[in-house]
């Protein structure tokens, strides 16, 4: 049933800027996510390589040591936005909101998302938070807490911490609605046969990933909210001269961060399960493992949250049952990557692009998780809490995991998005670029954060250590703009792909899932005929591409 | 000798830090072990199964299961993780069980500055360096007056948070002469980098001199809230000793039937002998009660307490004095 002969698409059926802007087509709006959650990303990249370049040496280089009239920029405000952006305008939304928009229906093999004006609306909630968190940075004060906003310092710091909060409360909206637009559309629209397990892993992925987005995100409300309403109205719930609790918010903050890592993490995990079964052209190992492991994950997530503070003066017992739950999460961890690996035995492995990512993955994110092991451990933490260790193991994850996948997943979905196939050569390029300038940035954190250095330090003058710190800060320096470069590269030619990429097939990579049984890229209904699942999405010992 | 780090680790210089050390060192090797096992492994079978340049796609292996490979691989890292969890509490326990002996030294955090107080039975020092003595178990009690702070020394594997309204405790025994680098961990704000200061680990008589330079004789109020309100009144009333009201030219009589009046260089040696000798002589119509000072106050502020008695009437020429309490 293939539709390539078909000229009329997604893209092409209608014209203008009005039939984007009030489009419900989730791919379109797929598309929409896109382009504003890259922009965010090359923000938050932005402040990132600022950070690296001011920590090239020791003493301020780049920023003033404190703000002045006319510069009202500091250290401590670019690092606060990179965190902020990376996290809740760029990864949070990155995968469900870009990737999950446009797949998780045509992998189901239906039309659109359950309720496809929600799904606009959610990207308008999106817009509306990311304007005023733009106006908080750009006309107020900006905000320079740490994206993690603490209490006591945030209720007493001059910048625009209400503002930046109020924006950041907006968001999760859009979080929570496009969560519940995917779990309805799981459990409600999967084509004719398909039944749960008949289902892509990505979207199995997608669905723990919503559930925890309903589940979450309002406790995040809710904290941001009192939060407010502590600076405006000085209600004193986390104020201690007002007989407030001066950790109480970071229980709440946590208790919704700490699942926000999962759902950063299990869409990426989602994302490899798909790079890996269709590019070792074989089925996948323990499928239910996976899938199972996927929920399990996503509900010991809730349960982890004080592990971010064993030093906070926390009681001591309910530091040990953070710590034995947090243990327990990284067993189905575990299990997924010996999966992915066993999946690769027998396979027939294609070395393209997102394969290269997938390979990535699975020693970047070993790497995120094996470091995760030493901050699990309730003594080995005491050192190492709030050091660059710590900056390195989340950059492991969340980078080397979630970014990577989403790399892989860009590379591997690219063709189907927009029809056209991007250079395979600087593909790989690009690859050794990420794969080198990762390395080397964050590598090195991990010896300075053992060494001792804290994070969230503007500058390491003065100390005993500073030599040892600068050394390794170089290191990282220049690992971030091999990065950078690898990013441009990346941008360059996947633009020019839409200018001037070969046209691509349905299916490029031989893909079995029902994405690659429709046209490239699909028809404005996905499908010309309603498709039917015929058979399981990684049956390739039983059905050869041709036949899908 | 200031000990020596390593690549991965910063020297050790307290005796918690080779305890969490040889947990790092465990956990670093089987990471490294585990690792290795994830990377070969994946890089073997990406290699050995490549599909060949031009090659079509077949059909490949159905193999979709081996339960038990999987037991195996959900049962090892469930029992490896179970030893790290009990291995990480137990240094943890370790490092939060303060030694009964431990000396006590009071931090005070704030934007952007460590105070670290002292408090001997001369009086009490302040410094925002910490100073501690070798081989000695230290415990700080911390408390913050404005947002949280968070007081790391690296080289002796501690750290704990500094709050507002709220004490916490950290303890520690130094192992080597030294200086060692203190940092504040937990983000307050615009200095927060600069809120570094040093530790200096000294010997016993190192440590000695340097509490007896900074620790400052206490003054009058502070003497007299500490040690003598119980007894003494200020406002003429009588306790369980006379009232310090007027005792400056007040004239005393004795049970032995001698009396004296507190003037001058007399009355100053009577009121030195009746904190150090109470029983030298005893005022009329009291009992034995008072108690020696000898060990609890210096020559020094036997001087402060002289002049705080003697200028107690008339507040306008009072002696500058710190309120105490
Ligand atoms: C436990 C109660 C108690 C405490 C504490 C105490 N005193 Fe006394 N003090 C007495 C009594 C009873 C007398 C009267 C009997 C005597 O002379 O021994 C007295 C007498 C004195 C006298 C002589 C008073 C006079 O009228 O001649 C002086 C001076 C004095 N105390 C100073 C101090 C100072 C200074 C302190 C604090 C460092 C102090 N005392 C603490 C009970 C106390
Ligand atoms: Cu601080
Ligand atoms: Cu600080």
């Amino acid at each position: 049933m293939s539709a390539a002969d078909s000229n009329t698409n997604y893209i092409n059926h209608t014209k203008g800027i009005m039939s984007w802007l009030l489009t419900v087509d989730h791919k379109r709006i797929g598309l929409m996510y896109m382009i504003v959650v890259l922009s965010a990303f090359a923000a938050g990249g932005f402040f990132a390589v600022a950070i690296r370049l001011e920590l090239f040496a020791p003493e301020m280089q780049i920023f003033p040591a404190a703000p002045t009239e006319g510069a009202s920029w500091t250290y401590n405000k670019a690092f606060t936005l990179h965190g902020a952006i990376m996290v809740f305008l760029f990864i949070i939304p990155s995968i469900p909101a870009i990737l999950g928009n446009f797949c998780l229906p045509i992998m189901l093999g239906t039309k659109d998302v359950a309720f496809p004006r929600l799904n606009l609306a959610s990207w308008y909630i999106y817009m509306i938070g990311a304007a005023i968190c733009l106006y908080a940075i750009f006309f107020g004060n900006s905000v320079d807490t740490g994206w993690t906003f603490y209490t006591p310092y945030s209720t007493s710091s001059s910048s625009s911490v209400t503002m930046m909060t109020f924006g950041v409360f907006v968001l999760g909206f859009s979080s929570i609605l496009t969560g519940m637009n995917f779990v309805v559309t799981v459990h409600k629209m999967r084509a004719p046969g398909m039944g749960w397990f008949e289902m892509p892993l990505f979207v199995w992925g997608i669905y723990a990933t919503a559930l925890i987005q309903i589940l979450a995100t309002p406790v995040l409300a809710i904290t941001l909210l009192l939060l407010i309403m502590e600076t405006t109205f000085g209600i004193g719930i986390f104020d201690p001269a007002n007989g407030g609790d001066p950790v109480l918010f970071q229980h709440f903050f946590w208790f919704y961060s700490h699942p926000a890592v999962y759902i950063m993490i299990l869409p990426g995990m989602a994302v490899m399960s798909e790079l890996i079964a269709v590019h070792s052209h074989r089925t996948i190992f323990g499928y239910k493992l996976i899938a199972y492991s996927s929920v399990a994950i996503a509900f010991l997530g809730f349960l982890v949250w004080g592990h971010h503070m064993f030093v906070s003066g926390q009681s001591e017992f309910i530091s040990l049952l953070f710590s034995f739950i947090t243990f327990l999460i990284g067993v189905p961890t575990a299990i997924k990557l010996f999966n992915w690996m066993t999946t690769m035995y027998l396979g027939q492995i294609s070395w393209n692009t997102p394969m290269l990512y997938a390979l990535c993955f699975m020693v970047t994110f070993t790497i995120g998780g094996l470091t995760g092991v030493f901050l699990g451990a309730l003594g080995m933490d005491i050192p190492l809490h709030d050091t660059y260790f710590v900056v390195a193991h989340f950059h492991y994850v969340m980078m080397g995991g979630t970014v990577i996948a989403f790399l892989g997943g860009l590379h591997h979905w690219w063709p189907k998005i927009f029809g056209k196939m991007y250079s395979e050569f600087w593909g790989k390029i690009g690859f050794v670029f990420i794969f080198l300038g990762f390395n080397m940035t964050f590598f090195s954190q991990f010896i300075l954060g053992q060494q001792g250095m804290p994070r969230r330090y503007a500058d390491y003058a003065g100390f005993e250590k500073t030599q040892l710190f600068e050394t390794y800060h170089q290191f990282s320096t220049v690992g971030s703009l091999i990065l950078a470069v690898g990013f441009i590269i990346i941008l360059i030619y996947l633009v020019h792909s839409l200018i001037a990429g070969k046209k691509a097939p349905a299916n490029p990579w031989g893909g079995l899932s029902m994405e690659w049984a429709t046209s490239s890229p699909p028809p404005a209904h996905n499908f010309l005929e309603d498709p039917v699942c015929k058979h399981g999405p990684y049956d390739y010992d039983k059905v050869r591409p041709e036949d899908i | 000798m200031e000990p020596k780090g390593t690549f991965l680790l910063p020297p050790q210089a307290s005796t918690i830090a080779p305890e969490i050390d040889a947990l790092y060192m465990f956990i670093f090797y089987l990471s490294v072990f585990f690792f290795i096992v994830i990377t070969a492994g994946t890089l073997y079978f990406a290699v050995k199964y490549r599909k060949k340049e031009g090659e079509s796609f077949s059909l490949t292996s159905g193999l979709r299961h081996n339960t038990k490979l999987e037991i195996i691989w959900s049962v090892i890292p469930t029992i490896l993780f179970m030893i790290i969890f009990a291995w990480g509490w137990k240094v943890f326990l370790q490092a939060h069980a303060i030694p009964a002996n431990a000396k006590t030294i009071h931090v005070q955090a704030n934007q952007w500055a460590w105070n670290f107080q002292y408090s001997t039975l001369k009086g009490i020092g302040n410094s925002n360096d910490l100073y501690i003595p070798v081989n000695q178990p230290i415990k700080l009690s911390m408390y913050s007056k404005d947002v949280i702070h968070s007081l790391f020394i690296p080289d002796f594997r501690v750290k704990m948070d500094a709050l507002p309204g709220r004490n916490t405790t950290l303890w520690f025994e130094a192992t080597a002469v030294g200086e060692y680098d203190l940092y504040c961990t937990e983000y307050c704000g615009l200095d927060h980098s600069r809120m570094n200061r040093t530790v200096h680990v000294l010997s016993e008589e190192d440590y000695a001199a340097f509490l007896a330079d900074v620790v400052q004789p206490r003054k009058f109020d502070e003497i007299y809230q500490a040690s003598c309100r119980s007894c003494h009144s200020l406002d003429g009333s009588i306790g369980t000793g006379p009232t310090f009201k007027g005792l400056w030219g007040r004239t005393s009589e004795f049970t032995d039937g001698t009396s004296l009046t507190i003037v001058g260089d007399v009355g100053a040696k009577y009121i030195r002998d009746s904190v150090y000798n109470p029983n030298l002589q005893r005022v009329k119509g009291f009992s034995q009660a008072m108690p020696t000072h000898k060990n609890s106050i210096t020559e020094e502020e036997i001087q402060h307490i002289v002049d705080g008695l003697k200028f107690l009437d008339q507040p306008g020429e009072q002696p500058p004095s710190e309120q105490g309490n």
